[in-house]
């Protein structure tokens, strides 16, 4: 079953023709991986689907229900987070307050996924004081990832989560991300792929703001041709 | 938090709390009400201070709510025969209007636009005031004057503007530290970022206007009440740069910084200006010193005497 799809997808920055015609479905409780090189539409594709670049045409369907015409605060509300490239932590205030303020029901977060939280990164137990400014940039990207698990979101889209991170928290991260998907379908955006290759169920290749190539990991693992055409690896 | 932690903690707060309550027992006339117009400017700055400092939002035209609520309150009290007690709740609805039809008007693009659009709707009211076809009502160029008396004495009138300094702050501090405050902040730092986690973020730059509207109001409606008079001043251009230059200089994001900006600012209009003729070129000379030596403003000698005598360089 499908948790999401997007069909005919057309988008425009700044007048330029961005995503041109982008065709994807993310199968409830996997993780696909979006592929593709430098400005080939990937991250403006998790922009789309959360409205903040609006698609011009085409349709978007979440669980069934089209969202391309909703505003970009509405999308959040259904059950989908995004954890941006860059990790945007709140640097004025604590990782306390930036998870609190992610929560969209109740004023603080559950005990449950405060623990599950903690399970999947330990080390943000002797982090919740400490104002965003002062993380490093692992400490960052753990936060970001937590404050998108805050909800029990249905879909978590993760741009770029091991841009600039050390070796050691790459691999961090790959377990955390592994044990969220057990709870909720991921997308995610990646350039890594020995990471993604390893996390991964489904992936898609981005060229020219269109998906050219979608399939099982698998199958893309094996195909060393196809690997360097599209991804030069 | 036991009592002793609790006075440990705001043990400068008090001190300076019972010097002020103090202050008119061996304070000239003229010492009060420069100290009066330092808490009701104290509140003006605060209430900017939640727009600029904790919002991001750069108005222009503030002095439209402080005028608002110095016309509101004066006009209801020399034309309607009403008290000054009940010309508030007149304040808070009008200027929460205000705010909510100026933020529906402008709020959406809060960049410079927003900037550039307050400042003509100040100058607007501002003519407004002093056009020939509203002179009877609110008294041109001239203003309004012998508003009644809101207590008897100056020493009353001292305690009640301390009172409404400190629960202003009070208030504002309260609304900081709330859900809604760090919303406020979250947006300020990063719209995109705020919108993602789910929040409307043209509702909540509403929200801020609305209360920063409300507190600036009440703010001109004391300072009618303490001079008994009103002028179009209170709404012109150069009451928003005076609350700008508090919130500034004192210290934005602060909520105390732009009281200390606006004692800063007063005096040296106060005193400065019985001094020296050019005071104002002074006055610049302090400004250009400040920003360039404490660009968080005269709030930041408070907070590093206070991290030097807490972190003693562990920190």
């Amino acid at each position: 079953m499908n948790i999401l799809e997007m069909h005919n997808i057309h988008t425009y920055m700044a007048g330029f023709h961005i995503l041109e015609g982008v065709n994807l479905t993310a199968e409830h409780g996997k993780l696909t991986i979006l592929l593709g090189r430098n400005g080939s539409g990937k991250t403006t594709t998790i922009k789309t689907i959360m409205g903040l670049t609006p698609a011009r045409s085409g349709e978007i369907l979440f669980q069934g229900r089209p969202i391309q015409k909703l505003h970009d605060f509405e999308i959040p509300w259904l059950g989908i987070s995004l954890v941006p490239e860059g990790r945007d932590v709140f640097s004025q205030l604590t990782v306390e307050e930036n998870l609190l303020i992610a929560v969209r029901k109740g004023k603080k977060v559950p005990k449950q996924r405060l623990d599950y939280i903690v399970d999947i990164f330990p080390p943000m137990k002797n982090l919740f004081k400490k104002k965003g400014r002062n993380l490093s940039g692992g400490e960052k990207q753990m936060v970001a990832v937590a404050r998108a698990l805050v909800n029990e979101d249905k879909l978590l889209l993760i741009d770029e989560p091991t841009k600039g991170l050390a070796p050691i928290m790459v691999e961090s991260m790959r377990l955390a991300l592994a044990e969220i998907k057990k709870n909720a379908t991921i997308i995610l955006v990646e350039q890594n792929f020995e990471f993604a290759g390893s996390i991964a169920d489904d992936f898609l290749i981005m060229e020219h703001g269109k998906i050219v190539c979608s399939g099982e990991i698998g199958d893309l693992i094996n195909n060393r041709e196809m690997q360097h055409m599209y991804l030069g690896v | 938090m036991s009592i002793n932690r609790y006075l440990q903690k705001y043990r400068s707060a008090l001190i300076l709390i019972i010097i002020l309550i103090l202050l008119p027992l061996f304070s000239s006339e003229y010492i009060k009400v420069v100290a009066m117009q330092i808490f009701i400017f104290g509140v003006f700055a605060i209430s900017y201070d939640i727009l600029l400092g904790y919002t991001g939002i750069a108005s222009f035209g503030h002095a439209i709510f402080f005028g608002t609520g110095a016309y509101v309150s004066a006009l209801m009290m020399l034309k309607a025969g009403f008290s000054f007690w009940a010309t508030i709740p007149f304040v808070v609805v009008s200027c929460a209007g205000i705010g909510l039809v100026i933020g529906l008007l402008t709020l959406r693009f809060a960049t410079i636009y927003f900037t550039i659009v307050t400042l003509a709707l100040g100058q607007f009211c501002y003519f407004l005031l002093t056009n020939a076809l509203t002179y009877q009502y609110t008294g041109g160029d001239d203003g309004l004057h012998g508003l009644p008396m809101v207590l008897q004495t100056k020493n009353q009138m001292y305690y009640l503007a301390l009172a409404f300094l400190l629960a202003a702050f009070f208030i504002a501090k309260k609304i900081i530290s709330s859900p809604l405050g760090k919303t406020l902040v979250a947006i300020r730092e990063n719209e995109f970022r705020a919108k993602m986690i789910g929040y409307n973020v043209l509702n909540y730059r509403l929200i801020a206007l609305v209360i920063s509207g409300i507190m600036a109001g009440l703010a001109g409606s004391f300072n009618a009440a303490m001079l008994r008079s009103v002028f179009p001043g209170f709404m012109g251009a150069s009451t928003t740069i005076d609350v700008i230059l508090m919130t500034i200089l004192g210290g934005m994001g602060s909520l105390l910084g732009p009281v200390a900006g606006a004692a800063l600012v007063i005096i040296c209009q106060q005193y400065l200006s019985s001094y020296f003729e050019w005071w104002l070129l002074i006055f610049g000379v302090i400004f250009v010193l400040v920003v360039l030596f404490l660009p968080q403003g005269l709030i930041s000698i408070v907070y590093r005497f206070r991290k030097k005598n807490t972190s003693g360089g562990l920190n």
